[in-house]
């Protein structure tokens, strides 16, 4: 199946028990990722543990950082790496539940101090019931957008990509850097 | 008409048909002036938890965004919306919060109940209170909390009173229409946990002295531990639990029938660390991950169940694998048949001819003679079996594979079980599964969601056979509470930060990957000479971590309450020695009364004592419940991102400064204060996050200099290790240049300078401007008002 045919299927939450009487994200195309990242205002990629294990996922965020000029917000010990090939992170000791506890408030600066984000993406986390929970609390509690571009699909993102198989997932990776 | 006297007299004059019936003598000498709130309700300690819920703001991530618990619902809460009866979304969760700890702290309650009753029952309610002469401050949390220093076992009776009723009370506000504020919602899950904490030491306390457990023995016998330590060929009684009666007896039966040496038994969970501290020779198996490990090997004979922690299907699951099981709890009886009062040679042929799959047994005195004689029929007909399953069997089994990666999806860990049977399907490879064993928990629900009926745990042991048969170990047996005399020793170290922290793992074994990262977490901090103290799961799976020598954690290091010492206080019931331990440098060392005052000590604690504990793989609601009551004594967590799922977190901001202040009593100041701790509870991701985040939570706005320098150090060297660079906040912890690590000192200087812009005088090497606050040896810190009064005489005009 190609992936533009992915995109389009109706998709499996990670945990069939995960279930909300709400809206479930919207998946999205690496395309609309790139174009989300590019009109917000103040976007912001949260990387995950997986990044410790996971090199394509490293140099993935290294070109989209290069290319964009997202700033990063390490999380699970994503820091490492990323430093190791030139990254500057934004902050690299607080946890994703940190990081969410920080979102949630509209009157946070962001680690630079000009504002809270608007746009939260975030990728590589070995732990997808982990970030769903930080994803439902930013749905329930916050106005910050959400993408997810993790390799399974996140329920309660705004955005998210399906479940994707390893190539697939790298692809569409890929794709973002394309745009 | 019931009069509560506590001092004076009465006079009773001219009265006449008048019955006085004295129910209890309560002789309590005077040992410490009473505090402010013994035997605290619901609303005593609300100003306390206020002040933590102010700085540590409740942090919710719902499951769910529907509540269903009354007829007008179920109700749409998503995006905080209100329900019928008026509650919004994070207040529901705030409830259901609530309900978890009550939960939790209702199973150590009761479980304290059965025992006390039990023991009041054998040996009579005056039976002492003794817990060795190193041991002085016997009961801290009843003492803190309840205001007595109980001496018999008859005493803790009005202690678990007190509990119940406040658990009832706690329960009755969870009720539809009451609260409207999660916060007050919050105050109630602290509460639940502080009397969790109380239940739970009288629990321990009791089963120590009537049992003679070890009291606080740091050389407590080493325990055979691990899947690998069953022996398949004796006969094997498996108990399961965390109720230490049934197993017991099962103990003294084999022993005045000298048969110790004839029959196995080896333990699930707590009852496995209850049952070694009775007798070193029983074995550990290991965690609730192990359960469906043990029972589908088929080397069990019978299976013992009390409560707690015991998978639901344990009777089908037995049956199948025609094992016997004898339930012995009220609180798990299995739809089995009471046949406690029958002729137990009758019952012993029913479950060895298999007319009869279990039996409940209330009385534990009467599991022993049937538990044992049963396994030893049993295994005489069985002869030898086939662990888990045959070759034959597990090469048809993946067979059946389609890939349609079902399992993946209910997989609480989403490991990649299809990739695995159809590496194996196609290669006849099963190598993965090895890959997936030491992370898989054996829950089943692969099981439950498979299309084709696969047996996927049976496959996913049956490949891993040699590495599940070489996890043995030794844990050092549970050894109670924390002398006096070590407190002593290590009180002033602690508080002063030159011991660089006190790090707890304790609770149950829901990892977010393979075991073996809890013993490198904690590994890393033994090197480092912190103090770790451990109970429950994690003790047991810290004996099977063992380096290339074969040596476990146990074995390495010593079991003093020490510097780079590895404590093992016992089962879950014994983390009231952990909080215990903490209440206990508040008195011994800093000579603060315990009776009835609760907010002190919390503040003290909160304040002084770098104590974090480490829920690596919390799963259920007594991990709740107990990591709760650790918060409200001023102790944070780091849990695992499993732990996400309990939807609450208290999470402070280090950004907004009007949170972060204190009262010094010497200066007599309100001022502001470092963020030290900035989390309650916290979830980590990675055992690298883990790490950092323990060191961090360990710094505490009273170290010294010398203190902080050394906490700041490992905080440091540790992020550098696994995050590649400084942390994001050093420098919020400096207050002086002798705050910095000696080696670093002029390269954070440099920093502190040219990135957060502070005054900084390079002649003398001294920090001139930037600090949150100035350094002061005697800085005395408190954020009650109350403490503040006490120690300055003066009023705080509120």
């Amino acid at each position: 199946m190609s992936l533009d045919k992915v995109f389009e299927k109706v998709t499996r939450i990670f945990n069939p028990a995960d279930v909300q009487a709400s809206k479930c994200a919207s998946i999205i195309k690496p395309k609309v990722v790139a174009t989300m990242i590019k009109k917000a205002k103040r976007p912001i990629l949260i990387t995950g543990g997986k990044l410790l294990e996971d090199e394509r996922i490293v140099d993935f965020v290294v070109k989209l950082h290069e290319k964009t000029g997202i700033e990063i917000l390490t999380t699970g010990g994503s820091s490492k790496p990323l430093i190791e090939r030139g990254i500057k992170p934004l902050a690299t000791v607080f946890t994703l539940h940190y990081i969410t506890q920080y979102l949630l408030d509209p009157n946070w600066k962001g680690f630079d101090g000009k504002g809270n984000y608007d746009l939260a993406v975030f990728v590589g986390f070995t732990t997808p019931y982990y970030l769903s929970r930080m994803l439902s609390a930013l749905k329930h509690f916050s106005k910050v957008n959400t993408i997810s571009i993790c390799e399974y699909y996140q329920p309660h993102a705004k955005f998210s990509f399906p479940n994707l198989n390893e190539d697939m997932y790298y692809e569409a990776l890929n794709m973002i850097l394309e745009v | 008409m019931v009069m509560d006297l506590r001092e004076g007299f009465i006079v009773l004059d001219d009265m006449r048909n008048v019955t006085i019936r004295i129910g209890k003598i309560v002789e309590e000498d005077e040992w410490e002036p009473m505090g402010p709130t013994p035997r605290p309700h619901i609303l005593d300690l609300r100003y306390w938890d206020q002040k933590l819920l102010e700085r540590y703001e409740p942090f919710y991530a719902p499951m769910q965004d529907f509540c269903n618990l009354c007829t007008m619902g179920p109700c749409e809460l998503s995006h905080n919306k209100e329900g019928a009866c008026g509650l919004d979304l994070k207040t529901q969760k705030a409830r259901l919060v609530v309900l978890a700890c009550l939960i939790g702290a209702s199973s150590h309650t009761a479980h304290a109940r059965h025992l006390v009753h039990y023991l009041i029952e054998k040996f009579g309610p005056d039976y002492p209170i003794d817990l060795g002469s190193n041991v002085n401050i016997e009961a801290p949390n009843i003492r803190l909390v309840f205001g007595i220093r109980p001496k018999t076992i008859g005493d803790l009776e009005q202690v678990l009173d007190y509990v119940e009723q406040e658990l009832v009370r706690v329960l009755h506000t969870t009720h539809t229409g009451q609260e409207e504020s999660y916060l007050d919602y919050e105050s109630k899950a602290l509460h639940v946990g502080m009397l969790d904490h109380v239940a739970m030491e009288v629990a321990d306390i009791a089963q120590i002295v009537a049992f003679n457990y070890p009291k606080g023995d740091p050389d407590a016998p080493l325990i055979e531990t691990g899947f690998g330590v069953l022996d398949p060929n004796k006969p094997v009684i498996l108990v399961i639990g965390h109720n230490i009666l049934p197993a017991r007896n099962i103990v003294d039966y084999l022993e005045e029938h000298g048969l110790e040496d004839v029959v196995e038994v080896a333990g699930l969970c707590c009852t496995a660390i209850d049952t070694t501290r009775y007798d070193p020779k029983a074995k550990i198996v290991g965690t609730l991950s192990f359960e469906l490990r043990a029972i589908r090997s088929g080397i069990p004979d019978v299976v013992v169940t009390d409560e707690q922690c015991i998978r639901a299907d344990t009777l089908r699951e037995c049956s199948k694998m025609g094992i016997p099981v004898v339930a012995t709890s009220e609180a798990s009886a299995r739809g089995l048949l009471d046949r406690t009062h029958e002729n137990p040679d009758v019952i012993i042929e029913d479950l060895v001819s298999g007319k009869a799959k279990g039996v409940l047994i209330k009385d534990p005195d009467k599991v022993g003679e049937i538990a044992v004689r049963v396994a030893l029929e049993i295994r005489k007909r069985r002869g030898k079996k086939e662990l888990f399953m045959s070759e034959e069997e597990l090469k048809a089994e993946v067979q059946k594979c389609t890939g349609c990666a079902r399992c993946v999806f209910s997989c609480p860990h989403n490991l990649r079980i299809d990739v695995a049977m159809q590496h194996a399907k196609k290669n006849g490879d099963f190598s993965k599964f090895k890959e997936i064993e030491p992370s898989c928990i054996a829950c089943g629900r692969c099981e439950q969601s498979c299309p084709k009926g696969i047996r996927i745990v049976d496959v996913i042991m049956k490949s891993s056979l040699d590495q599940l048969k070489a996890k043995t170990g030794k844990s050092r047996a549970g050894r109670g509470p924390i002398q006096d005399v070590e407190i002593r020793k290590v009180g002033q170290p602690i508080v002063m930060g030159t011991i660089p922290g006190v790090i707890a793992p304790i609770g149950c074994p829901n990892y977010p990957r393979a075991r073996e990262e809890l013993g490198q977490i904690i590994e890393e901090f033994l090197k480092r000479r912190y103090i770790v103290v451990t109970s429950g799961c994690h003790a047991m799976d810290l004996g099977m971590y063992k380096d290339e020598e074969g040596r476990s954690l146990y074995e390495k290091y010593p079991g003093v309450f020490d510097a780079g010492g590895l404590v093992n206080v016992g089962s879950c019931v014994a983390n009231s020695h952990i909080s215990g331990a903490a209440i206990k440098i508040a008195a011994i060392f800093a000579q603060r009364p315990l009776r009835g005052n609760y907010a002190e000590i919390a503040d003290y604690i909160l304040n002084r004592i770098g104590a974090v504990g480490l829920a690596w793989g919390a799963y259920s609601q007594k991990a709740a419940s107990i990591a709760t009551g650790f918060n409200r004594l001023g102790i944070p967590a780091v849990v695992g991102p499993h732990s996400a799922k309990y939807r609450r977190a208290y999470i402070g901001k280090f950004w907004k400064k009007e949170k972060w202040w204190v009262y010094d009593i010497k200066s007599r100041k309100k001022m502001p204060v470092e963020p030290a701790p900035d989390a309650l509870l916290v979830c980590a991701e990675t055992k690298e996050e883990a790490i950092v985040q323990l060191a961090r939570l360990c710094i505490r706005p009273a170290d010294t200099y010398l203190g902080r320098q050394i906490k700041l150090t490992h905080y440091i060297e540790l992020s550098q290790k696994y995050l590649g660079c400084l942390p994001d906040d050093w420098h919020l912890y400096v207050r002086t240049e002798a705050d910095l690590p000696v080696k670093m000192r002029d390269q954070l200087l440099k920093i502190l300078e040219d990135e957060h812009g502070w005054k900084i005088d390079w002649k003398n090497k001294k920090i001139l401007e930037g600090p949150i606050r100035p350094y002061d040896a005697g800085f005395n810190p408190t954020l009650v008002e109350h403490v503040y009064e006490k120690y300055t005489g003066e009023k705080i005009v509120r």
